[in-house]
């Protein structure tokens, strides 16, 4: 089931054309005028919960939910700390907590939160252990999880 | 846990807005997302694109005597973030290409530029000024253009601009979503959420039901360069849209695409282009990186790594790439 009721509420809201497929290409010919949407779709996307391909994946990945729970609950106490901290001795200039934050071009007004200076790319924020859902093709690594699907990465 | 898709059809692509289906008053805040998400999409073709003469970017490669022009924040913005590209790149991201680009033949909306080279077209070699030529003055806003010289900023526009409306509909909407401009994807940090599903496709196409690779990302950016789809005859010599600054000409790829992982898309996609322009030194500066990486080989390519066939090609997996999924039931929705 494709269509969800977001979509009632945006096609009776908004003058868009709505596909319920997931529409193939149809690129805008150049762009002269004021009308950036050529194509829209809206639709939901459905998590399929599905299992672990083997019985010791699921083994494993109990197991490190069950040590990494302690984990995160030790990192996150220690974080907390450390970021009082920071913000007693810093007022005001506490890094970002999150990895993603800390490259992205953050400052949506005033110019450029952009630091030139850098001449380092950022690397990814590391994946998490997820609960469920789809499996590794190979070992027991702890980054197989459920999900809804996809962007398309191809360009 | 559920994902609403936002596709518009834009910018010479398809860019996408995703996000998961959370919290209170859903629709009215993701309604209100796709409207801005189409307001930034308009101001970037507005201020950016090489293919319109009305816009900012084209007025100031036209009307430049050399002298600082005050310029929008967006469009200093852009520029600041292609000057930090040619100085990661060591000057292999320029943003002074336009000339080259438009000697080659690529002008106008490539679609265009594919019908005309398919009635046969003549093309130029035109060397760039080089981005040491550009002056930006963070106070007064300005930048300064040496005379005659294009601007093309192609390489991190939409990167930049997709890591922007993240961090935006984030940051108004309290949105976990994800931004997709043409493969340049920033997204989210979820955490130990759910990751994010891309399929990278093997056919290289933004169509979601093409077979393809499908993994897991928690946050950051991902950015594919590749020479597939925007590739032209000239001149009988083919050409693609990723130049050599310093040729003036294509770039002599070593590689079919090359896809990486960052903490930002524009970081991704610095990455990926930069190691697409350096040819066959690039994959040697792209492991200095330390970002995840794959690389799809071309026949000709020679590499030390270990290659892994897939769909017909090879794939070299650089540092710490995520494992690919499986689905073993239920479907893929898009």
């Amino acid at each position: 089931m494709r269509l969800g009721p977001a979509l009632g509420w945006f096609s009776r809201n908004y003058n868009y054309e709505v596909e319920t497929q997931a529409p193939l290409q149809k690129h805008s010919v150049g762009s002269q005028q004021r009308t950036p949407i050529m194509y829209a779709s809206l639709f939901e996307q459905k998590v399929v919960p599905v299992k672990h391909s083997t019985k010791f994946r699921d083994e494993s990945v109990m197991k490190s939910k069950r040590i990494s729970k302690f984990l995160w609950v030790g990192a996150l106490g220690s974080v907390v700390v450390v970021s009082g901290l920071a913000e007693k001795v810093y007022p005001g200039k506490v890094a970002p907590s999150s990895p993603a934050q800390t490259t992205n071009s953050a400052s949506t007004t005033g110019t450029s939160g952009y630091n030139v200076t850098s001449s380092t790319l950022a690397p990814p924020p590391a994946s998490a252990t997820a609960p469920s859902g789809l499996s590794a093709t190979s070992g027991s690594s702890s980054s197989g999880s459920a999900a809804a699907a996809a962007p398309t990465a191809g360009s | 846990m559920r994902q609403v898709l936002f596709r518009q059809d834009t910018l010479g692509t398809s860019c996408f807005l995703t996000s998961r289906v959370e919290g209170v008053d859903f629709e009215r805040r993701f309604i209100a997302a796709c409207e801005t998400f189409s307001e930034r999409l308009f101001e970037l073709d507005q201020v950016a694109s090489r293919f319109r003469q009305d816009s900012e970017v084209m007025r100031l490669s036209a009307e430049n005597t050399g002298e600082p022009v005050s310029v929008s924040e967006l469009l200093f913005d852009l520029v600041e973030a292609a000057m930090r590209a040619a100085t990661i790149t060591g000057g292999y991201l320029d943003p002074t290409v336009g000339n080259s680009m438009v000697g080659l033949g690529y002008s106008k909306d490539f679609e265009l530029v594919r019908r005309d080279s398919a009635d046969g077209m003549h093309f130029r070699v035109v060397l760039p000024s080089g981005y040491r030529t550009l002056v930006l003055d963070r106070v007064t806003r300005s930048i300064s253009v040496p005379p005659g010289t294009i601007l093309d900023l192609g390489a991190t526009a939409k990167a930049f601009v997709a890591d922007r409306i993240c961090a935006e509909l984030e940051h108004l909407y309290s949105l976990t979503c994800l931004v997709n401009l043409g493969g340049d994807i920033s997204c989210s940090y979820v955490g130990q959420e759910v990751p994010w599903m891309v399929n990278l496709t093997s056919d290289g196409s933004l169509d979601p039901t093409s077979d393809g690779m499908l993994f897991g990302i928690a946050g950051g950016g991902l950015a594919t360069s590749s020479v597939r789809s925007r590739n032209w005859l000239a001149g009988g010599t083919p050409h693609h849209h990723i130049i050599d600054p310093t040729s003036g000409e294509s770039a002599v790829v070593d590689f079919e695409s090359i896809t990486v992982l960052a903490g930002s898309a524009l970081d991704a996609n610095i990455a990926s282009c930069g190691a697409m322009a350096m040819g066959h030194r690039g994959i040697i500066w792209l492991r200095g990186t330390g970002l995840p990486a794959v690389v799809k080989r071309t026949n000709r390519t020679q590499m030390d790594g270990i290659a892994r066939p897939w769909n017909g090609s090879e794939l070299e997996f650089i540092g710490d790439w995520p494992e690919e999924l499986v689905q073993l039931s239920g479907g893929v929705a898009c």
